[in-house]
Parts: C-alpha cells; structure tokens; sequence
C-alpha cells in the first residue's frame, strides 16, 4: 500500500506539473463563469434601438417572480394572469412592447409562460379561459403525447402515471431562477468536462513512451502492475477534481447571481421538464446532475487513459475522443430505434444534458422499471472498470521493439 | 547465480534482429561488443523483460524474465532513456525507488548513497533538466542500482561520459562485478577489455565469440575490427 501510495503522489505530481492541465481547467472554469454572467450583459434592442440593459431587464423580472413566490399555480392566479394579460390591446402587434404588458402584464410572465408551454398555444393571441382544470388536463394530454412520440411501452408509461400520483399538485410557484441556469447549463459544462479530460489524460500514458521511460518503468519490479492503477488512479483523481471545481463554479455563479431561493421547487415547474413525472425537486435534480456529472468524470478518465494506452499517442487519443464528442452530439437517433435511440443517449456528451438525464425513456428490468439517472451511472462505473481492467493487459503486453 | 539465456531468438517480419543465442552467465562482469545493429540493444531488452523474445527462454536461478521476482533482482541502463523535467534528482531516484518496490525509508538513504556514489550530491535537489548529458547519465546509472541488482544490465553507460567519469565508471562496475551479474554492452572496446571477465561479440543477431581475453589472443581491438569490416 505505500509503495502504491508512494507512486501515486509522484503519478499525480507528473499530471498536475503539466502547465496545460492549469491552462485548460482555468480557460474552462472561466467559460462556465462567464456563460453565466453572459446573459445578463449588453443591451436590449427593439427596431435598432436601445430599449434596456439586460441586467436592468433581470433585475425587473427577478423582482416579479420573487413577489409570485409562494403562490399556488391555481384558478385565482391564472385569473390574474390573465385578467392582467388581457389589459394589453388586442391589435398589439408585439405585445411586449406595450405599455399595458409592463405596467401590469409582465409581473405574471413566468405563469404565462407556463400556461402557454402546457397548453402548447399562445393564450394572448389565441385566447385561453382561466381554468385550473383545463392547464392541468392540457399538461396530462401532453405528458400522453410525448409518451406516444417517444414510444414508451404500457410499463413505462404505467410507471410514469403512477409517479405522476404522487406529485403534489395543484404546483406551487417559487423563484427558482439559479437551480434552473444551473439546470439549463447543464450540457455545455459537461462538453467542458469531457474536453478538459480528454486533454489533461490523454498524455498519461503516452508521455512515458515519448520520454523513453517507459524502458525503466517496465523493466522495475512494480512497472508493471503497481504503477498501472496508481497512473490510473492519480489520472481519476484530477478529473475528479476537476469536476468538482467546475461543477462548484457552475453552482457558485449561478446561485451567487440569480439567488439561491428555489430549491424545493418541484422539477416540472422548470419549463423544458414540465411532463417529466417524478417526484423531485429542482433542487434534488441539480444534485442528481452533479452526482452524475462526477461519475462522467471518472468513467472518461479511464476511457481517455486505457485508449491513450493502445494508441500510444496522445494527439490521436485527444483527436478521436473530440471527433467522439463531437460526432456524439451532432447525431441524433430517432427514438423509434429504440435501444439504439437509448444506448445512444446514454453516451456522456449526450447524457450530461437535461433532456439525457431525465429522459422519459427507462430501464426495464424485469417487473421492475429504473429511470435513466438511476440506472446509467451504475452502467458507468461497470463500463469504466472493464475498461479499466482491459488497460492492464494492453499495459502489460507492451513491447519495447523500435528506436 | 546465473543467468541461462536458451536459444533466444527475435524476429521482426523478414528480420532476424537476435539469432538463437544461448549463454549462460555467473557473477562477473561480461562485454557485450558490436557494431551498430549487431542485435545488442534487442537482446538487452530481451534480457531485461521489456522485449519478448519470438523463440526460445531467459531466467535467473530459474526465475523466468516475465516474472516479478526477476525483475526484482534486476537492475536496468537503456541506451537511450528520458526523464521528468519537473523532477529533481532524488526526486527522479525516489520514483524509481518506489517502482522497484523500495520503501520509502529505504530508498531515501539509498538514493542519497548513490547520489553520492556518481558525485551528484550536490545537485541533488535540482531539476532533471538543468543537467548536462553526463549527469543525466550518472543519474541513469544510479537509478539501476537503486535495488543493489543481482543482475545489472547496462546498455552504452558510457555514452555522454568524459574520460575521467570513464575511468570512475570502470572502478565502480568491477567491484558490481565481484557480487553480481553485469553485462555491459558496448561498440568502444576500451570500455571493456580492461574490467571484462568475459567477452561477448555480437554480428548480424549472432553470438560470434563468447569467453575471456587475453594478451595472447592478440588485440581484441584489432579482432573486433576484423569482424566488422
């Protein structure tokens, strides 16, 4: 154990010397802060002209959705909704722009927004009766809906109604803003992560060929099987770190500018979730994002590292794992190929995403059905330490023929 | 002690890099001489486990090359080898250790022993990459006797030395030789013919000569020559 501990703080020095390791988890860490303060800077144009500044235009509506916070998504709210809704002029060509939508509209956007997303039609211009019933019997009709297209079997679909059953409703609206950026931003952190490990570990292994060590590495009593997991483990270790502090500076900024309230917040009233069944919070889901994300990490870690071991090059491991990512989130497959369309999802550039993550699709085993964030990152850690194993081989079988 | 390598052989495609050499070797120190591409590296390799061989079997007291134990009693030079940058020299000496299974305890006295031993003690704590090529030689050769190996295959130490850590470098493997196997592979005869117990001549991936040299025999020089041209 301390000579496999010993390696180990050497294995991690050897990774975390590397200028570019810094380089890149600082460019990353800087790209999830400013992807989040982005969208509060510049200003807002109407016809070319200036109208606010989106930080101006934040500030506004977060003041409205806090004042709404609280309240019970119900008749008397949706009466107010619309009530308030229906002082704008019909002829309004955008309605936004008048002056009846700021000054007695806009404070009820979030619940417009929500009526119009369940109901799947714009209540200004096409016109809604305030009816409890009817916004729920719309978002039920969806949820069918998308059963259908995603083409779910009676036991999924049984499943997700009788979790629908145990969902308190009618929902209760709170401001949820930072949980919902956190939500939203999930995919372009989990791009970052996949990048940042393909480029800090794709040397791990190659760099001891390249620097003609491996010669001593493999002629030494424990070359050959000690210093193979503690590479692998100090390689795990990094990415792990790094998608700590990546996911801590993506939670950090998001809650430290648009406000930590929200958190029990049920999931669905985040909009792009709103037929998502199961009964958790917003806040619940961002920590199942981040459990996830975790594991991401060290299951990449160990693909880059063991495929960096059969290549022997770091740039070629580094150009496949890009051309695989890239490949992974530019193809989409139908759902109606459904175990190619669920195996596909499943890949991490795929799966660290909202729509991956709590997609309705689910793991049937036997009687038993798994959602996909229970299930998946069990897969992971399966998958990363056949991998892992499958690299001893690889490491051990190399010959020193050549130069 | 003793070394058996039994008709060992390797192939690359049509290339036949070692020709069923077999020798077997006990303490003493024995020359490995040959020109450029004679096959001394690949058997090196073959020898130090890092090369499988196509045909044939290597051990130590019947310790076979791909086990552990050997490779525990062995001590390695390649002709060729880096190093971290970022390390410094007992650093550098303390990876290796810890590869070889060395406690940690151990290995830093050994590490500092051996520091001194190719007169680098002064520049222990200095990174790798500042040194010049003889120091990153010395270091190379203190790494391979970092386990006190029963088996120290050097392959070119002398490579990068000036003569006076030539003659140094001499007096050091003579006395390895008295406890040990060495085999130190060369093309410069003068490296050998004064500390060899044994010579081995190497051609084409063939054993062409295999025993002692003396004065009788004429000058090995002259006869490695004639064997080269």
């Amino acid at each position: 154990m301390n000579i496999f501990l010993t390696l180990y703080h050497y294995e991690l020095k050897k990774i975390i010397k590397r200028k570019l390791v810094w380089i890149s988890l600082f460019i990353c860490l800087g790209c999830i802060v400013m992807a989040k303060a982005g969208n509060l800077s510049g200003n807002y144009y109407v016809d070319g002209e200036v109208v606010d500044t989106h930080y101006h235009m934040f500030q506004v509506d977060s003041a409205y959705r806090r004042a709404l916070s609280g309240r019970v998504v119900a008749q008397e709210l949706l009466e107010e909704t619309m009530t308030a809704y229906g002082k704008i002029p019909a002829a309004a060509e955008r309605y936004t722009e008048t002056e009846e939508y700021q000054k007695y509209a806009r404070p009820y956007n979030d619940i417009f927004q929500l009526i119009w997303k369940w109901t799947r039609r714009n209540p200004f211009y096409e016109g809604w009766n305030a009816d409890e019933q009817n916004l729920y019997d719309a978002r039920t009709d969806w949820q069918e809906e998308t059963w259908t297209e995603l083409f779910l079997s009676d036991t999924e679909k049984a499943f997700w109604r009788e979790k629908e059953e145990q969902i308190d409703k009618p929902f209760t609206y709170f401001y949820h803003e930072g949980y919902s950026v956190i939500l939203k931003d999930l995919d372009t952190v989990g791009i970052l992560l996949l990048l940042l490990t393909a480029v800090c570990l794709s040397g791990v292994f190659p760099e001891e060929h390249m620097r003609r060590m491996d010669q001593m590495i493999l002629s030494s009593a424990k070359g050959r099987t000690i210093a193979y997991w503690a590479k692998l483990s100090a390689g795990i270790s990094v990415s792990f770190i790094c998608a700590v502090l990546m996911g801590l500076a993506a939670v950090t900024a998001s809650l430290i500018i648009y406000g930590t309230e929200g958190f029990q917040t049920a999931v669905q009233m985040y909009l792009y979730l709103a037929t998502y069944s199961y009964p958790i919070s917003i806040g619940e889901a961002c920590f199942i994002a981040y459990g996830v994300f975790l594991v991401t990490a060290v299951l990449m870690s160990v693909l880059v590292m063991v495929v960096s071991e059969l290549l022997h090059n770091s740039i070629a491991t580094l150009a496949l794992f890009t051309g695989f990512i890239i490949v992974g989130v530019m193809i989409n497959i139908p759902s109606q190929y459904r175990i190619v369309a669920q195996i596909w999802q499943s890949l991490p550039m795929r799966f660290l995403s909202c729509r991956g993550l709590f997609s309705q699709r689910l793991v049937v085993v036997g009687r038993h059905c798994f959602t996909v964030w229970q299930t998946v990152p069990i897969l992971y850690v399966l998958c990363g330490t056949a991998a892992a194993v499958a690299g001893v081989g690889i490491y051990r079988r190399y010959q020193m023929s050549g130069r | 002690m003793q070394l058996t390598i039994e008709r060992v052989s390797k192939q690359y495609k049509n290339l036949i890099a070692v020709d069923r050499i077999s020798v077997n070797l006990e303490k003493g120190v024995y020359g490995l001489l040959g020109a450029n591409g004679a096959g001394k590296t690949t058997l090196m390799r073959m020898i130090s486990g890092i090369l499988k061989p196509t045909g044939g079997t290597i051990s130590y007291d019947g310790i076979d090359v791909s086990e552990e134990a050997y490779r525990a009693i062995l001590g390695y030079l390649p002709q060729d080898f880096g190093y971290y940058p970022e390390f410094s020299a007992t650093e550098f000496l303390l990876y290796l250790a810890a590869l070889k299974g060395i406690p940690k305890a151990q290995a830093k006295r050994k590490a500092k022993e051996l520091l001194e031993l190719v007169s680098l003690q002064d520049v222990g704590h200095k990174k790798v990459k500042t040194f010049s090529g003889g120091m990153k030689q010395r270091l190379g050769i203190a790494q391979a006797l970092l386990n006190e190996p029963k088996l120290l295959v050097l392959d070119e130490p002398t490579a990068g030395l000036d003569p006076k850590e030539r003659v140094r470098f001499r007096e050091l493997i003579e006395s390895l030789g008295r406890d040990s196997i060495v085999l130190l592979s060369t093309h410069i005869v003068s490296d050998i013919e004064h500390i060899a117990d044994e010579i081995l001549m190497m051609k084409d991936g063939q054993l062409i000569y295999q025993g002692k040299w003396n004065g009788v025999k004429g000058d090995l020089e002259q006869f490695y020559l004639e064997q080269n041209v």
